[in-house]
């Protein structure tokens, strides 16, 4: 008699199987769990530590990479580089020129007391004050005033519109201070050590050498899965590599590309990349010749061999540019695929020294010119860069040089804005907003003394697009504006763009870190992603 | 008693052979001078060949001692670097010479108060910090290798100076300096036709090292970004560009680096023993 199908049985073969789930769902999380698992203390070793950690006087990547743990701003920048909310839960654009920030409640700073919005508002008003000297006043040169509207409300108006400041709320720019520290003159030093509402708070600095945080269990947002940090100076490349294969440290930010196979050969590190934004790129004075000729501006292009430069001195761990904006900085506007898209439809020269020939042979100067080219010698890539350009401009007839200097000497010479002939630049974004590169590069405004726009380059209507994008929130809008600027840029050859170079870090392959970013000394990092593997 | 004497006289009159050790000093000074003279027409690439896909590459077949960042062939670069190795130090150590020469004559002969002029300036120059003081100077006027060679002419002649004036003083107080003087010949003519020939040997055992220490000032002044051009093939140019692949291609840097030891240790050698075979 075949067994029938009974109630009896089926309670029995229920049971079974949500046994059988239980246990096996219980192996399948286990790693998860081990995921959480909190660990006691990490060292991070960075190339140096501040003397003060005072932001607004100390503004490097390696001051942000300490104190995004410890501060953090309204807003924050995500996993994806776009806004999103940090100490306020939400901002509202009211109109073009005025922000408001609602105050997160609950949110408390690393010693108890409550956040308020007289803490944003003193911190806003420090770095306007030009009496302040704070290094990160350019960030609210657009600020026309700014109040509590709310007792949980901050109000922001700007003098014109600029969809640009919205990232400051997310920058270093943005971190809060407590109103009552701000007053305190040795604020940044061991003495007063700055305050903050982000996931650690400081607990030992030793100005230039180590700075130790601790996790707090009040942060008002995902508790930290490390205890303890202390960040260690190694200025040395070499002796950092060493201290990361003996196990000495677990991990560093801000390795330099051309040494990432070098990291990449011990065994018990990983090597993460993302895109940095950065681009590199030659300017070429349009006002004045031989380079105000369209003709020797597109040999200059043609003669680049991007997609050499980036195998050979970026290992593959870059792009070559084929316009100023990396895909990724138009985070909010396009995504990169479309950006790519759009980009297959511009002007283009890529390496080909017969039409570089061709282009010179139609110039004014047919049988080329002398040019010397200045370049930074603290930069790992410009001087390599300029001897691959300046031996395949030799080829065709320019005769080029190179004038190697300290970084300060040649930053100098390209503020002044005088015999700006070609000009290398590199560039690194402090966000990653569309209109930011082309805005320094490309319009009138800084096409002067201070300014970065070492081309000259002034176009009217190049102008206007800029002026749509900078102001109007709207994505369409600014991408259909952006779009304007960049076909006009590159069929008038603006620039000659290069690469846009990776961001790389190592940390021990015992854990991993899933939210680096380029921005990674501006975000609370060991609270994206960080954990055991 | 006179056998010693008999022996003595043989032994001067014996051809004295060359050290082994300076024989390949010579021989390794001899391939640099090759190198340098017949350059490109022997390295194997043009040097300033660039194969940026190809990049780095360990030692191979093709590339006897691979290839730098710039996919460039590294023995072509150092077979070529021959020429700033010694086209650099040859000049100072001639320059500083020349001119070291001329003073320590006046200075060692004359005495009184050019003597004294001139060794106050030699007092000077030796309290600076020789090398800190081409970093800075190269550093602030620019104008690379030459400048840097100027440089180092001014740095080298104060204790060539000091070396020369020395030895005048020994050959003056000799009875064929007084013979000179009472035939009333000219100071000119005692200078460089009677006590010059003496002390040359003793200056030339010097240039020679002064040649060394030239060289190994140039090519730390390359490393540093004073130097050379970038892009041109230099030793201490070299070191600096291929450091970042000491690990992964080593030979690209101990190449050039082993080839400015060699030739410095080998014109040092050569100098000790011009200084002992003639200053003593």
């Amino acid at each position: 008699m075949a067994k029938g199908f009974t109630r009896r049985s089926a309670m029995i073969n229920w049971v079974a199987l949500t046994a059988a789930f239980v246990i096996t769902g219980a192996f399948a999380i286990a790693p998860s769990a081990k995921a959480e698992e909190q660990i006691e203390s990490i060292t991070w070793a960075l190339p140096s530590i501040p003397d003060t950690l005072f932001v607004p006087h100390a503004w490097t990547t390696y001051t942000g990479a300490i104190m995004s743990l410890v501060q953090e701003g309204p807003l924050a920048f995500g996993d994806d580089l776009a806004l999103e909310p940090a100490s306020a839960d939400k901002w509202e654009q009211v109109d073009p020129t005025t922000i408001k920030y609602h105050l997160r409640s609950g949110v408390k700073f690393g010693d108890g007391s409550p956040f308020t919005a007289d803490d944003i508002l003193a911190t806003f008003k420090y770095h306007m004050n030009p009496a302040s000297g704070s290094q990160l006043a350019s960030f609210y040169s657009s600020v026309a005033t700014v109040e509590a509207t709310a007792p949980d409300e901050v109000t922001v108006k700007l003098k014109a519109p600029n969809v640009q400041f919205a990232y400051t709320a997310a920058h270093m720019a943005g971190f809060v201070f407590k109103k009552e520290q701000l007053a305190d003159k040795n604020i940044g030093t061991p003495e007063v050590l700055p305050l903050g509402t982000g996931p650690y708070k400081l607990v030992e600095f030793v100005p230039t050498d180590h700075v130790i945080l601790e996790a707090r269990d009040d942060y008002w947002g995902p508790k930290p899965v490390v205890k303890r940090i202390t960040f260690q100076a190694i200025p040395d490349p070499q002796a950092r590599l060493l201290a990361m294969q003996s196990g000495d440290i677990d991990g560093t930010f801000d390795l330099a590309i051309s040494d990432v196979d070098q990291w990449k050969a011990i065994s018990n590190v990983d090597i993460v990349t993302k895109p940095s934004l950065g681009v590199f790129a030659l300017t070429l004075d349009h006002s004045a010749p031989p380079f105000d000729d369209i003709h020797v501006r597109r040999a200059v292009a043609y003669a680049v061999d991007r997609e050499g430069l980036v195998k050979a001195l970026l290992k593959g761990n870059g792009e070559a540019a084929t316009a100023l904006n990396p895909p990724e900085i138009w985070s909010g506007v396009l995504t990169p695929d479309e950006v790519r898209a759009f980009y297959a439809t511009l002007p283009s020269y890529p390496f080909d020294l017969t039409k570089a020939k061709a282009e010179l042979a139609q110039s004014g100067h047919p049988d080329g010119f002398d040019v010397t080219i200045p370049a930074s010698t603290d930069d790992p890539y410009m001087v390599n860069i300029m001897q691959s350009v300046v031996e395949n401009l030799k080829q065709i007839g320019i005769r080029a040089s190179i004038q190697q200097m300290d970084n300060n000497t040649w930053l100098a010479q390209y503020f002044r804005h005088e015999n700006l002939g070609m000009q290398i630049s590199a560039y690194y974004p402090d966000f990653a907003d569309a209109a930011n590169y082309p805005y320094l590069f490309f319009s009138s405004a800084t096409a002067v003394k201070e300014g970065m726009n070492a081309s000259n380059f002034k176009n009217g209507e190049v102008d206007a697009f800029l002026k749509i994008a900078n102001e109007n929130a709207d994505p369409k809008a600014r991408a259909d504006a952006l779009k304007g600027v960049f076909k006009i840029a590159n069929e008038d050859v603006s620039l000659v763009p290069i690469f846009w170079p990776a961001s790389a870090m190592a940390i021990n392959n015992k854990y991993r870190l899933t939210g680096y970013t380029a921005f990674w000394y501006s975000i609370p990092w060991a609270i994206r992603g960080f954990g055991l593997k | 008693m006179s056998a010693p004497a008999i022996n003595e006289t043989r032994k001067t009159k014996l051809p004295q052979r060359l050290p082994i050790v300076i024989l390949i000093a010579v021989l390794i000074i001899a391939v640099v001078v090759i190198c340098a003279v017949l350059g490109e027409g022997i390295a194997p690439y043009s040097p300033f060949l660039q194969r940026l896909g190809v990049g780095d590459t360990p030692p191979s077949a093709a590339h006897i001692a691979g290839t730098d960042l710039l996919g460039r062939d590294v023995l072509s670069r150092v077979i070529y670097g021959a020429r700033t190795a010694l086209v650099g130090p040859v000049v100072v150590a001639s320059g500083a010479f020349a001119i070291a020469t001329l003073l320590g004559l006046l200075s060692g002969y004359l005495g009184g108060l050019v003597d004294s002029a001139i060794m106050r300036w030699v007092d000077f120059m030796l309290a600076l910090p020789g090398p800190l003081v081409a970093i800075v100077v190269v550093g602030v006027v620019g104008g690379g290798y030459w400048t840097a060679v100027f440089v180092l002419v001014v740095l080298f002649t104060a204790p060539d100076t000091r070396i020369v004036r020395s030895a005048v003083l020994e050959q003056r107080p000799l009875p064929y300096i007084d013979a000179a003087r009472t035939l009333g010949i000219s100071k000119t003519r005692i200078l460089f036709v009677h006590i010059l020939p003496n002390v040359l040997p003793i200056i030339l055992a010097y240039v020679v090292l002064d040649f060394a220490f030239a060289l190994v000032n140039l090519a730390g002044l390359s490393f540093l970004g004073l130097g050379v051009e970038p892009g041109t093939p230099d030793w201490g140019r070299m070191l600096f560009e291929n450091r970042n692949i000491l690990f992964s291609h080593p030979v690209a840097l101990l190449l050039p680096a082993g080839m400015i030891i060699l030739t410095a240790v080998s014109m040092n050698l050569i100098g000790d023993w011009l200084f002992e075979r003639f200053a003593k």
